[in-house]
């Protein structure tokens, strides 16, 4: 008995060594959950760590088809509804974790006179209020379950989406639609809930944040609306950055080529989450050029993040300020499908889901101060392309 | 035969030192493991109870009072813990689907009659000009290909008819949506449904203006001939029954009104010399 532990601990010996010499010459800025502090130091371990596999196979997520919801025609029709989630549920694969973004187009804030409650302004003009909407997102649940429909082990995010442009001039983007926008998401959780699909399907809201629609000032307030509304779920940046390839430097500096005045930190904020509740949203950003300026634009803006901020919270070792990437949104079916009219989609703008994706992953992880390898968040774990008909 | 002094014993008390220091070495490098990262990642020098920006741009760090911090932390670990339940390999279901419920729901909003959609007309932040309105909306298309100024939208039939025109420029630049030197106006016509339950667009064109002068903005309206700046200055005119340019408010044009019927290519106007 002594012998073999005696030989037990001349085998150990050495394993034992090498743990503790190891440990000791490792730098402590290479382990897991560095602060920003110790963030310089992992600099020098320039070129980064290659790719981690998207998929198993290496491959971007199979792309899943956004819709923009333009019409009463569509929006109305329970079968129609019911049929596009369908449609989006039978082309998910087994256990594949997708994202369908619904976009309502203008959020319109009740008070003027014009409509009676707040709700949305379509496409074609047409105004519906926000039991409307909850009804449409309802229809296209329950098509995406059907058990005609419904893959075995998917599971479907459905970001209910609006844009930031005021319809008409009226100040329609507002803290007040962000509340009303979080508590119809609720309700549509509420739903699902009660029909027994709160594992297979979630529900976030969304907006298509971009500089050219309006001022930072009211994007960021629709933003502090629905993240500070009681129980509010997640709201998904589907939006742009126009503006961001000018390296943002300081929180205050404006980026000033759109007609509406917006910072580096309203821009920020908006993607990487209202300040008075910086978990509360991810991004899935528009990554529409074929040259790869705007994935470089959303780099841009999460080294800003990086750099800038930090949020410290007493058990959250994960304090970086980098945006939190969900994806890619791309507009390749919708430019094709407006070929028939000329000139709808300028050739720059067309990539496809694929090329999108990997714009905007391989400008993330090219730098260690964007690459979230340390993130407790997934990370770019969606892809989507927009669509007007299919 | 005798035994040899006891080598065997000095090699074993030599092992035994190593040993210790080894042992010491080990704790002290578990205890600065445990330090650096179980503690937040909080190992080097500067060491703090939470995590603290970089040095080098302390007037970044958003200050929180401890009660929001607490509140922030218990609602990111409350999403964490979400977030991995959903994302784990299989999305078992934990709830029967509750079929009845679901038809009871059903049959309650289908017998809810759909409500008629609201006759078309101005907004109130619409400012009059001419016969119609000033306004501003994103055309009826996200192509990113061309930025929108603002736009002039006229309400006929009882409000059944919107007619907008949207005025604007093809990017220069589309990665950072900046106006390049051609500019333009899109027509569109929306149409009310018989029953008003919904609205389609009838007429669809996209016009340039005569010269590449910039991006161009509605400035007024004299009845339905529209008045258009550029950004170099120069002034426009839309004629919106005879759907081109004219060179002036009094310029007499004689080509026939055009047809309204399905929507029609988004061509390219031809602009009057």
């Amino acid at each position: 008995m002594h012998t073999t532990r005696r030989a037990r601990m001349r085998l150990l010996t050495p394993w034992i060594a090498l743990f503790a010499a190891l440990t000791l010459v490792t730098p402590v800025s290479a382990r897991p959950f560095m602060p920003a502090a110790s963030r310089s130091s992992a600099q020098s371990s320039w070129p980064p760590r290659a790719w981690a596999p998207i998929t198993p196979n290496g491959n971007p997520p199979p792309p899943i088809i956004s819709r923009y919801v333009g019409t009463t025609t569509l929006m109305d029709d329970s079968a129609a509804m019911s049929a596009l989630g369908c449609s989006r549920a039978q082309a998910a694969l087994a256990n594949q974790d997708i994202v369908v973004i619904l976009d309502f187009f203008y959020p319109y804030t009740g008070g003027d006179g014009k409509h009676p409650d707040d709700g949305v302004i379509l496409d074609d003009g047409s105004y519906h209020y926000l039991g409307d909407v909850e009804d449409a997102v309802d229809d296209f649940i329950q098509g995406f379950m059907a058990p005609s429909c419904y893959v075995s082990g998917s599971h479907l995010t459905v970001v209910m989406g609006v844009n930031n442009s005021n319809y008409q001039g009226g100040d329609y983007v507002t803290e007040e639609h962000g509340t009303e926008w979080a508590q119809t998401v609720n309700d549509v959780l509420w739903n699902v809930g009660t029909w027994g699909w709160a594992t297979q399907v979630t529900v976030w809201g969304g907006i298509d944040a971009e500089m050219a629609y309006n001022s930072g000032q009211a994007t960021l307030a629709w933003a502090l609306g629905f993240s500070e509304a009681e129980s509010s779920e997640w709201y998904l940046d589907f939006g742009t950055c126009e503006d961001c390839l000018t390296q943002c430097t300081s929180p205050g500096q404006s980026l000033a080529s759109t007609p509406y005045p917006w910072t580096c930190q309203q821009i920020y904020d908006v993607a990487r989450g209202e300040p008075s509740n910086p978990t509360a949203s991810r991004a899935m950003p528009e990554i529409y050029n074929t040259g790869g300026y705007n994935a470089t634009e959303w780099y841009n803006l999460s080294l800003f993040g990086h750099e800038h901020y930090t949020y410290a919270t007493p058990t959250d070792p994960y304090v970086d300020g980098a945006i939190r990437f969900s994806g890619a949104l791309t507009q390749w079916n919708a430019c094709q499908e407006d070929q028939g009219t000329l000139q709808q989609c300028d050739p720059s703008v067309e990539n496809d889901p694929n090329t999108g994706f990997d714009q905007l992953y391989s400008a993330l992880l090219a730098d260690p101060r964007t690459d979230p390898q340390n993130s407790p968040y997934p990370f770019m774990v969606w892809s989507s392309d927009m669509s007007w008909e299919k | 035969m005798k035994r040899q002094p006891d080598g065997r014993q000095t090699t074993r008390g030599l092992r035994d030192v190593l040993l210790t220091i080894l042992l010491l070495a080990v704790v002290f490098a578990a205890w600065r493991f445990v330090f650096s990262s179980a503690a937040g990642g909080l190992g080097g020098p500067s060491a703090s109870p939470l995590p603290t920006a970089t040095p080098t741009v302390p007037e970044m760090l958003i200050p929180l009072p401890v009660a929001t911090a607490n509140a922030i932390s218990t609602k990111i670990a409350r999403q964490i813990v979400a977030e991995e339940t959903l994302r784990s390999p299989a999305y078992t279901p934990d709830v029967t689907p509750d079929w009845a419920r679901l038809r009871s729901d059903m049959a309650t909003r289908a017998a809810r009659p759909r409500p008629t959609q609201a006759l078309f007309s101005a907004y109130p932040a619409q400012k009059p000009a001419g016969a119609g309105w000033l306004g501003q909306m994103l055309p009826m298309f996200y192509n990113h290909g061309f930025g929108v100024t603002n736009t002039w939208s006229e309400y006929g039939a009882g409000g059944i008819l919107e007619t907008d025109v949207i005025a604007g420029a093809y990017y220069g630049d589309p990665a950072r949506a900046l106006p390049g030197p051609q500019g333009l106006v899109v027509v569109q016509v929306r149409q009310m449904d018989q029953d008003r339950l919904g609205a389609s667009m009838t007429y669809q064109k996209l016009f340039l203006t005569p010269t590449a002068s910039g991006e161009v903005t509605i400035t007024g309206a004299q009845g339905e001939r529209l008045i258009l700046q550029s950004t170099d200055g120069t002034t426009f005119y839309f004629d919106l029954p005879t759907r081109q340019f004219v060179p002036s408010l009094a310029a007499t044009v004689t080509a026939p009104p055009p047809t309204t019927g399905p929507v029609s290519p988004l061509a390219t106007g031809t602009p009057v010399p």
